[in-house]
Parts: C-alpha cells; structure tokens; sequence
C-alpha cells in the first residue's frame, strides 16, 4: 500500500510544539486525536483485541452447556478473579465493548487522515516525466535504444502495447519529449475505504442485535399453538429462564421426519432432516397463513424468523396404517390417519388418532405407560365417534402383542371397550413426538448481511486488482520505462517487460 | 524499509513470456483434469474394483515427500532440471490428493446410497450431491487443506524463479497430510444440522484460504531466513513450540510416571473403531525416550537463546549437539510408539483402576450427574473387565497428539539443514523485495478468504441457527487468525514497520489459524466440536 501514514508525523510534530510551548487545550486535543487516529494505535488495538479473544476462548464462556461442570472444576480464587474480570462473559464486558468502540472510531480518525492522499493520488495524474523520474520508480526497464526512429514512431508503438493490455493511455509533449502516462485500476485506491465502511455497517449490525434482539424456543406438537417463546437467562452457573409474548400464534399441523434408513431410530444418526407444517397467526390482522419450516428452511414473518431447533427423541409416528375388523365379523378394512386427524370407516362413524406411544407397557396396576423412546412395542392410541354420538377410546397393537392381550381377557377389556372393532397397527411412519422452533427477532441482521456482503465485495476488489501507473518517455531513438503498482509486482514487472517487447517488436528475451 | 529491499536480484531466472501463459499453469491444472477423470472412472467401475482413497492419499504423500526433498536441495545446488521435476512430482501428489478426495465424495453418497438426493416430497435434485461433499470432519477438511496449499504453491510456482516456495511449504503440506492419515478416513455421520448448501461454501473456502496461509507462512520464514534471522532462532520456536505443546496441552506425557500413555480403542461391530476418552494407557518402553527428547528440546532452546541473545558460540555448538542428539532420540520414540501401537497385545490388561471415576461419568453420560460415586466407579469397573478384552491401539486414537511429536521431527531436521550453512541458503533464496511481495500478495489473499469464511460462516449461522455470531471458540478463532493478518496489511502502511515486523505478524496469523483449526477441535468445547 502506497498511502503512507501522515498522522505519525503530525503526532511527532504536535508533541514537540507541546513540550516547547505552553501547553494548550487545542495542542492536547491535537495531539490526542493524531494518537488516537494513528495506525500503529489501531494495531495495538487489533492485538488487544486479540487477547481479550483468546482469553474467551480459553476460558469457558457461560451461555456454553458444559459451563457447570467447568465452574465447579475451578478453585474458588479462580472464580472470583476471573468473575471480577468479566472473564466468564468477557464478550460482553463493558471493556471489550469500549475496546470495540474505540477500535470504530480510530478506524474513521484514520480513514478521514488517510483519505485525501489517497483521493490526491487517484484523481492528480502526472502527465509529464523526465527520462531520469522513469528510473527511480520501483519497477522499470533499462532504457531501450531504438536508433533509427523517431520520436512519433516509437510513440505509436509505445500507445498500441500499452492499450493492448488495457492501460489508459494519455500522451503529453514537453520539451522534446513525449510521455505516455499508462494507467489502469485507479479506484484501487479507494477500496481500503469500502472495507472499512463495510466493517462499520457489520458493527452497526452488531450493536443493533446486542442492543434490540430477543430469540427464544417453543415446543410444538401436532394439534397444539402457543404464542410464547422461553429465553435462556445466564449468570455465570444458574440458568433461569424467561418467557415472551409473541405478536402471533404457532398452530403446529404435522410434524415429519426424514429418515436415512427407515428401519432405525429416529435419532439424530439417523436423521436427514425434520419438517414442521404449522398454520402462523397473526394477532393484529387475525390474518392466517400456513407454512413449511424445516432444517435450514426457516421461515420469516414480520420481522422473526421461525427455525427448526431440535426434536425430542421420542418415537412418534406420523401416520398409522391400521387393519379394521368389525366386532361382529365380516370384511376388514384398511385405513391410514394422520396424527390429530380423523378418518371415516365403512360403518359410518368416525375414528380420531389422538397419541402414539413407542413403547406401550402396563404398570402393575395396569395402567398403561411409556416403556421408553424406541420402538419396542409401538401402540396407537384411537378414538372413535360413533354416528350417533357414542364416543370411545381404542388402543392400536401391532399383531403378535393385540394377540397376547387377546388371550388376556381382563386386559382387552381394559384396553378396547366392548362392541368396538378390533383395530391391528399395520404400519406407522416414523416421526419425533414434538419439535422446537427457535424464533429469532433479530433488527441487526440486515445490516450485518449488507456489510458482509460489501466486505466480501471490496476486499475482492482491494486484493485482486490493483492501482498502475507507468510512464513510458520516448525522445528520438530512445525509450525510457517506469512505473509503480499497489500489488502483485511481479505481475506488473512482466507487463513492462511485455510493453517493452511489443515496443522493440522482437521476441522477449529469457535469461 | 532497507536498500536490499528495493533492489531486485537482476541475475534470477525469469518468466518465459513468449510461452502461452496457460503452458506455465499446467502442473497446478493437469492434475485438476486428472481427478476429474479418477472422479468419473470411480463412477464408472464402482466401490470394489477402485483404488481406495486412503491408498491415493498415501501415494499422494510419497510424492509430496519426493518434491519436498527436491526442492530443498534444489534450493541449496539450484539445477533447473531438479526444480523442474520438483514441481513435477509435487504436481503428480496434487493428482492423487484431489483425486482422493474426489472418490471419497463418491464413497460418501455410496454409502447412504445417495438418499439425500431426493427432498421430502420424493423429488430428485441433480445438485444436491453437494450434501455429500467430503467436508464433514477433520480428515477431510485435513485433506482438502493440503491439495489448496499444493495448488497456491504450484500456481506460485509457475515462474521458475518461485521455485523455493516448495522447500518450506511441501514439508508443512506433508505433515498435514501425515495428520489427516492419523486421524482415519472413515467416514462418518453428519450431522444434520450441517447439511446446508452452505456447507460446501464455508468449509471449501476454508481449505483454499488455509492452504495460501500455509504457502505466506512459508514465504514470511523465508524472509526473515534471508533478512539474517538465524536457524538457531527457528530452533528455539521448534523447540518451544514442542515442549509447551507437550507439557500443557497433549495429555499424552505423564510426568509422574514418565509415561507415554495413549487413548485405547473399542473394536465395535464391523471392526469399526472408537475411542475411549477418558482412559490412558502407557505403552511399555516409550516414556523415558520422549522425556529425553523433550530435556535435550529444552537444552536446544536454553543454548540457541544464549546465542542468539549473546553470541555465545559455545552454547551455539552445545545447542546444535543437542538438538542432533534429540532428533535421533525423537526418531527411537517415534519408531518405538508405532511399534508398540502395532504390536502391543492385551491393551486391556495395562489399563489401571486410577480413572474408574472419570471412565464412569463418560459411560454414564448425562445420567452420571444424579449418580452417586460408588455407583459409577462399580459400573465403570463392571465395564471393564467385560470389555477390556476388546481393546486395542491406533493412531486415531489421539492423532493431533502424535501428529505434534512427528511436526517437532521434522521441524527439527529442517534446522538442523538449514543451520548447516546459512550463507548458501540465504544465497539461494531470492531478493527480499521478492519476498515480501510474495508474502503481502499471498496474504492478503488469504486475508480475503478468511474474511469470507468468516461471513460465510457467520451467514450459515444465522440459516440454521438464528444467530450470526456467537464468540463460539472456532468463530472467535478465525477472527483472532484474521486480525493478525489485519495487522500485516497495516503494518505495511505504518511508518518503519515494514520489512520483519509485519513477516512476524505473517508468521503468527499462521500459528493462529492452526490454532483455530486443531486447537479449538481438540481442546475447546463448541458448536464446531463436531471436528472431533
């Protein structure tokens, strides 16, 4: 980078006016912002902010799951210095926020110090060189002797090659001399200023999402809604929680899972991906639309975003596939229901499925209860309404358990009422019990996704390009070559070698 | 900045521009056209008939360890048909690395049978063979951070006078891949949180940035190689670097019992193989050899201090002595832990009743907490004696672990190369303008791509999330790796912090980004813990 520092003088100047003169209030904020304003500050800002970074790192932050254990395992001095220190939630201290602040502003003091040499070195061209200015530059060529051809010749050669590699050539004659002033990417010189824009608006974001957002969880489960969402609250070891009201309601529909192999688990090995259709609500409007979140799916609404969080690793099902035979005999029937939902059979009446239970037991009292999460000994759990109004509960077995309670009388009329059908579980397909949705009012992302996509921007812009400037002076028989680059040399270096070649029109020489 | 600076050498070899540009290209691009070919054959011909990807990534790393010993003697008797064949031959192990990693992509989708293909509703999508790219845990990431540093260096290798980027890069690149080849190619399940199409885009940007890090870090020791920074100064960071790691982060040395302990692995069903973390087994013979090399390590960087600090050519001689005494002591160690590894029958028996409490809280899980202590060590002792039958030792038990002791090797052995005869080194490196510009030009490529890894990262985040930025320690890490780099680049603009200073800063955004890498998978809990 060619902008050199100019703060580092004036700081140097203004201390020592001060040490002369009586000190003044002017020559102390002078000499405060030109410190303050200073690169070599804003580096030593940078490795503070890197310490203050590692420290987070290496010591365990609260909001972590394994904070607990981690809390107890330190001596009590440990924690006690460290919770003096903010070490615990050193990203929200208030240092390191006055750490970030200070880092903000020095980054627009020397934007605004650094600014105009940078503008007065892009738009001030200097159109004119002298043979001898060619061969002080970084990068030059020895100086070509061409006898035989004059000047206008050689400075139409020296404008083809350099347009060839599309420079912007501006000829200018002076004193017996032609210069040719090749330029190309002068707007480099502004990228650096983009990049720390762009940071800006990434800290703008952040400040905004510190300071106004709020995320949350909520449980759903098929034929429930809810218009509250739980927040963790931290402080260092308790975790208390807190809930808020949102602006709408969650109706969850369905819940799906989407399996690897469908004969396994639905754990999180062997899960692809969790889908929830839930109908959203809005309060004011009373407006009501139905949606689709799923894994990386979410789903915005007036400002919050709905995401699929987890699943609680209960065998549920989704869907049963059930095998209907009338009490009384006669042809079976085949029916699929989903989950909360209902379904007519041949007789006319009704049947709801209301609950599933993976692992369906008896207690010794004979109620029934939940074994555990897997499929053990799945069981639907089904109510039926007869047309004229009778209602019933029903349990669903697959086959080899609905024949032992079968041969347990006493049980089968615990479990299915008299004169109702006998109901065999078929087929289910596999889903979690209930799905948590985290719902995220964020007003700072926005700004963050804009500086990170200007900062993506610009700093391609800043590194894979850069500023060139050559001055190619041409007199009767003779070429003299020089110029400067912001980056990449070498490559420069090669493009002179090649103007050069073009000028002589002879093949470029290798050493 | 110096005079020296701003001369560049007139005598170096240039670039032969009457040549298309793309001929000087071609060994960074042949080998990209080759794996695609491995790629579409492995289609072809399927999983049993093929060449394995663990195979292409041992070929991968012969041929790295061929170009490396090239390179470097290329750099100490410059021959233009050696530097030739160097980048040859590293070119040839890009092949076999990307290749590898491209049948593994296969592997992956073959072994789900491409069932993420299709979305909720049944329907096909062509390019969501995305979910299955290898980038999933550390190997992979290990694997890809190698072909991205073979590829910058070979891209910076296409002047012939770039040439001794090789000589530090490749044996940096080989040791990556001696890590990755530690840490096991199989593969694993992912978690479904992490199949997002923003996968491929943070972790690959990941691996390309990683790898031109590598390649700056090279280039910035080299400057200060030639900038008159001593060997012995390097043997000090390899020394300490080695004794720190060693003493406060592996938990592979016991001081007590001066024993080289490592973790046993369970044979599962299909001879799969898991760790048993909180358990330690020392493997006989092993410990008094590692400590020697640590003490002499320690006596290295104590002597080459009083030199480098004093001039003291007697502690100069006596640090080279000891440093060459540690290297044959670390090759015993290195040799004798591989042997034990391979040979050592009944690991269950050597396995102690000190870490009953600790093995049963890990098999307890979260159930332990509401366990009383009895209760857990019983268990834990029941286990054991049913179990320990099955036990057994790998490297990939504790890779970075043994990955660190062959890093202190090699590293050793470079200075002891390079402390040989400095002059000639420093004459055989190129001017350090050229240096310099290779270095600021490398970073702050990197920089731009670790500024995009953390944006990524940050947006991937808040898709599956809801939160962009958490000061999870791998976020925090990439930031602290990319403000070191900041400081670099604005070092540059600093009056009269050019030159060293800001090949320092060079060096320690490198230091951070393995940091960030390893460290944080291994030692420090998270979200990105999934690396484990």
């Amino acid at each position: 980078m060619e902008n050199v520092n100019q703060s580092q003088p004036v700081a140097k100047t203004s201390r020592a006016a001060a040490r002369k003169q009586p000190i003044t209030i002017s020559g102390i904020i002078d000499g405060f912002l030109a410190f303050i304003s200073s690169v070599p500050f804003g580096i030593s800002l940078l490795v503070l902010l890197v310490v203050f970074s590692m420290i987070g790192m290496l010591i365990q932050q609260q909001e972590l799951d394994t904070f607990q254990n981690y809390y107890t395992s330190l001596t009590p001095a440990e924690r006690a210095v460290y919770g003096k220190l903010d070490f615990f939630n050193i990203y929200h201290a208030w240092y390191f926020n006055f750490l970030l602040l200070i880092l903000s502003l020095n980054i627009i003091l020397a934007s605004i110090d650094h600014f105009p040499k940078a503008w007065k070195s892009m738009r001030k061209k200097k159109l004119t060189a002298s043979p001898g200015f060619t061969q002080t530059m970084r990068t030059r060529h020895e100086p070509l002797e061409m006898t035989g051809l004059n000047r206008s010749e050689l400075v139409e050669r020296a404008k083809v090659a350099a347009r060839s590699l599309r420079y912007k050539v501006t000829t200018t004659e002076k004193d017996g001399r032609t210069t040719i002033y090749a330029e190309k990417g002068a707007w480099n010189r502004l990228g650096a200023y983009a990049v720390h824009i762009s940071l800006l608006t990434v800290f703008t974001g952040g400040l905004l999402t510190s300071m106004k957002s709020h995320t949350g969880g909520m449980w759903i489960e098929p034929g429930e809604k809810s218009d509250q969402i739980t927040q963790n609250v931290f402080n260092l070891d308790q975790v208390g929680q807190r809930s808020l009201e949102l602006p709408f309601t969650v109706e969850c529909m369905d819940i799906q899972q989407k399996l690897i192999d469908p004969k396994k688990f639905i754990d999180g090995g062997n899960t692809i991906d969790w889908l929830s259709r839930v109908k959203i609500t809005d309060k004011q409007t009373g407006k009501a639309e139905d949606v689709l979140i799923h894994l990386n799916k979410p789903y915005d609404f007036r400002g919050y975003r709905l995401f699929q969080a987890s699943f609680r690793e209960m065998g549920g099902a989704r869907t049963v596939n059930l095998k209907i035979t009338p009490e009384g005999g006669g042809a079976a029937q085949d029916v699929s229901v989903r989950l909360k939902g209902e379904t007519q059979l041949a007789d006319g009446s009704k049947l709801r499925y209301a609950e599933f239970v993976p692992h369906f037991e008896l207690t010794p009292q004979g109620e029934p209860s939940v074994g555990s999460p897997q499929y053990e000994n799945p069981a639907a759990h089904l109510q039926i309404i007869k047309p004229n109004g009778e209602q019933a509960t029903v349990w669903a077995f697959m086959e080899a358990f609905q024949k032992q309670i079968e041969a347990a009388p006493f049980l089968k009329a615990r479990l299915s009422p008299a004169n109702s059908p006998k109901m065999t579980l078929v087929d289910f397909e596999k889903a979690s019990q209930a799905h948590m949705l985290s719902i995220q009012y964020d007003p700072g992302s926005l700004w963050f996704y804009i500086g990170s996509a200007m900062l993506c921007t610009s700093l391609i812009m800043v590194f894979f390009f850069s500023h060139q400037r050559l001055w190619i002076v041409c007199e009767d028989g003779k070429v003299f070559m020089g110029g400067d680059a912001t980056r990449n040399r070498l490559a420069f270096d090669d493009r002179i070698r090649k103007i050069a070649a073009r000028i002589k029109r002879t093949e470029i020489q290798t050493t | 900045m110096s005079q020296a600076i701003k001369s560049i050498s007139p005598t170096a070899p240039q670039l032969d521009l009457r040549r298309p540009a793309i001929v000087n290209y071609l060994p960074a691009l042949l080998p990209i056209v080759g794996a695609a070919l491995m790629l579409i054959a492995r289609r072809q011909i399927g999983v049993g008939n093929f060449i394995d990807d663990g195979a292409l990534i041992v070929l991968a790393l012969l041929c790295y360890i061929f170009a490396a010993a090239m390179h470097l003697t290329d750099l100490f008797a410059p021959m233009n048909t050696l530097g030739k064949a160097g980048v040859w031959t590293a070119s040839l192990g890009f092949f076999f690395n990307l290749s590898s990693w491209l049948v593994r992509w296969v592997n992956m989708g073959d072994k789900e049978a491409w069932k993420r293909m299709t979305d909720h509703d049944g329907v096909y999508h062509a390019w969501w063979f995305f979910s299955y790219i290898p980038l999933a845990n550390l190997y992979d990431l290990s694997v890809g951070f190698a072909f991205g540093a073979v590829c910058t260096m070979l891209l910076i290798e296409h002047r012939p006078n770039t040439r001794f980027v090789g000589a530090i890069a490749l044996p940096l690149i080989c040791l990556v891949l001696i890590l990755a080849i530690f840490i096991g190619n199989e593969i694993g399940h992912l978690q479904p949180v992490l199949d997002s199409y923003w996968r491929p885009i943070h972790v690959g940007d990941a691996m390309i940035s990683y790898g031109i890090a590598l390649v700056s870090f090279a280039l910035a020791v080299m400057y200060l190689l030639k900038d008159g920074v001593k060997p012995e100064s390097m043997g000090i960071f390899t020394a300490l670097f080695s004794v720190v790691n060693f003493v406060f982060f592996s938990k592979a040395f016991q001081f007590a019992t001066m024993s080289f302990r490592l973790t046993p692995m369970r044979e599962g069903e299909g001879g799969s193989l898991s760790p048993i973390s909180p358990l330690r087994v020392a493997l006989p013979g092993v410990g008094p050899i590692v400590a020697l090399s640590m003490l002499l390590l320690g006596i290295v960087a104590v002597c080459f201090t009083l030199y480098a600090l004093k001039e003291n050519e007697q502690a100069k001689r006596f640090g080279h002595l000891a440093l060459r005494g540690s290297i044959i002591t670390q090759a015993i160690g290195i040799g004798a832990i591989f042997y034990q590894i391979n040979s050592l029958k009944n690991v269950g028996a050597l396995i102690g009743t000190d870490h009953l409490y600790e093995l049963g809280k890990w098999l307890g899980g979260k159930e332990s907490a509401n366990m009383p202590v009895e209760q857990l060590m019983q268990g834990a002792n029941n286990w054991l004696q049913q179990s320990s039958s099955s036990f057994v030792l790998n490297a990939r038990s504790n890779p970075v672990e043994l990955a660190a002791l062959v890093t202190t090797f090699v590293l050793s052995l470079i200075v002891v190369l390079f402390s040989f005869n400095p002059e000639r080194l420093r004459a055989g490196l190129p001017a350090l303008e050229k240096l310099d510009s290779l270095t600021y030009k490398t970073v702050s490529v990197a920089f731009a791509g670790l500024a995009i890894l953390l944006v990524t990262g940050a947006i991937w985040a808040n898709e599956s999330w809801g939160k962009y930025w958490g000061w999870d320690p791998k976020e925090t890490g990439a930031l602290v790796a990319w403000l070191a780099y900041a400081a670099y680049l604005h070092t540059r603009i600093a009056h009269g912090w050019s030159g060293r200073k800001s090949a320092y800063f060079a060096v320690l955004g490198f230091l951070l980004v393995i940091f960030t890498y390893l460290g944080v998978s291994f030692l420090l809990p998270g979200l990105h813990s999934y690396a484990e």
